[in-house]
């Protein structure tokens, strides 16, 4: 259903406070993310691997910033300012003072948590952009096209994981469900878009293209472990 | 899975020619175009491509 686009200052109060709680758990995502690829752009398997993470992790710290970018105000960044964001070196400090993020110190297991952290961001993304906020439509429109390279890595890297012993990979199979079910939690991505919905920024069939996309990336991943 | 050489190739426009920017090592042909997609965003291409070292025909000295 095509919506008319429409600005923040058309928008209800209930709506802008919805959209603002979305964002904040989206950037809360890339935040987790960006440091996992950050933590592992120096110890991945190959160089190639190093850079190609180096680049996610900047890519998930932009995401970030430019979602940040439509709260509006300062009141709620916090700890989600530039700086934070920008200054790998602040975050372990952060991470000892809030117990999260931490650093996954396996390789097998970071790259199934990420991909499941990012297959429910690209799902929620997916959604927004048939938003009717012109802007964050846009924004995700834009972010999903460099998170399919995200998604591909994640899948593709998965798939080298596939010589693994059969137990070894049920395990992995399990350790992704239980992350995509701990993404989706820490997301809500199920409440926040039924509320938008309600709300007329986003259509009814936004909780569908969500359920659809990450259904997409769980039967990739299927077919990547055989 | 046993890694390979992969040469990547790439063009700015539509009408260029494709030309080698470099080369990755990775298990698979699409984890190879990853590696290629952020390893060599040096420029803003429109189209990448990559292809095994190894598929890189030369007929055996002798055999010409």
């Amino acid at each position: 259903m095509n919506m008319a686009p429409v600005g923040a200052e058309n928008l209800s109060a209930q709506a802008q406070q919805a959209i603002r709680d979305l964002l904040l758990a989206l950037i809360e995502s890339k935040h987790f993310i960006g440091f996992q690829y950050a933590s592992w752009c120096v110890c991945g398997p190959s160089v190639e691997a190093d850079i190609a993470l180096a680049n996610m992790a900047q890519e998930e710290v932009g995401h970030a910033m430019v979602l940040s970018g439509l709260l509006g105000d300062d009141s709620e960044r916090g700890v989600l300012n530039k700086d934070t964001l920008v200054t790998w070196n602040t975050w372990p400090a952060q991470s000892a003072e809030s117990g999260s993020p931490k650093m996954i110190e396996s390789w097998p297991e970071m790259i199934v948590t990420c991909l499941a952290r990012e297959a429910a961001v690209s799902a929620a993304l997916e959604a927004l952009r048939l938003s009717s906020y012109a802007r964050l439509a846009q924004r995700a429109t834009k972010m999903i096209q460099e998170e399919q390279f995200h998604l591909m890595f994640g899948i593709e890297t998965a798939r080298t994981f596939g010589t693994m012993p059969r137990e070894a990979r049920l395990g992995l199979a399990a350790d992704y469900q239980r992350a995509l079910g701990e993404a989706e939690a820490r997301l809500a991505a199920v409440e926040h878009l039924s509320r938008l919905s309600s709300l007329g920024v986003l259509g009814p069939e936004a909780g569908g293209v969500r359920a659809e996309y990450l259904h997409g990336v769980t039967q990739r991943l299927d077919a990547a472990w055989g | 899975m046993s890694e390979q050489v992969f040469w990547v190739f790439a063009r700015r426009a539509q009408t260029d020619p494709f030309e080698q920017v470099g080369a990755v090592k990775a298990a698979s042909a699409a984890l190879a175009y990853v590696y290629a997609r952020m390893n060599y965003r040096e420029r803003n291409w429109r189209d990448m491509r990559v292809v095994p070292r190894d598929a890189f025909y030369e007929p055996a000295p002798g055999s010409r």
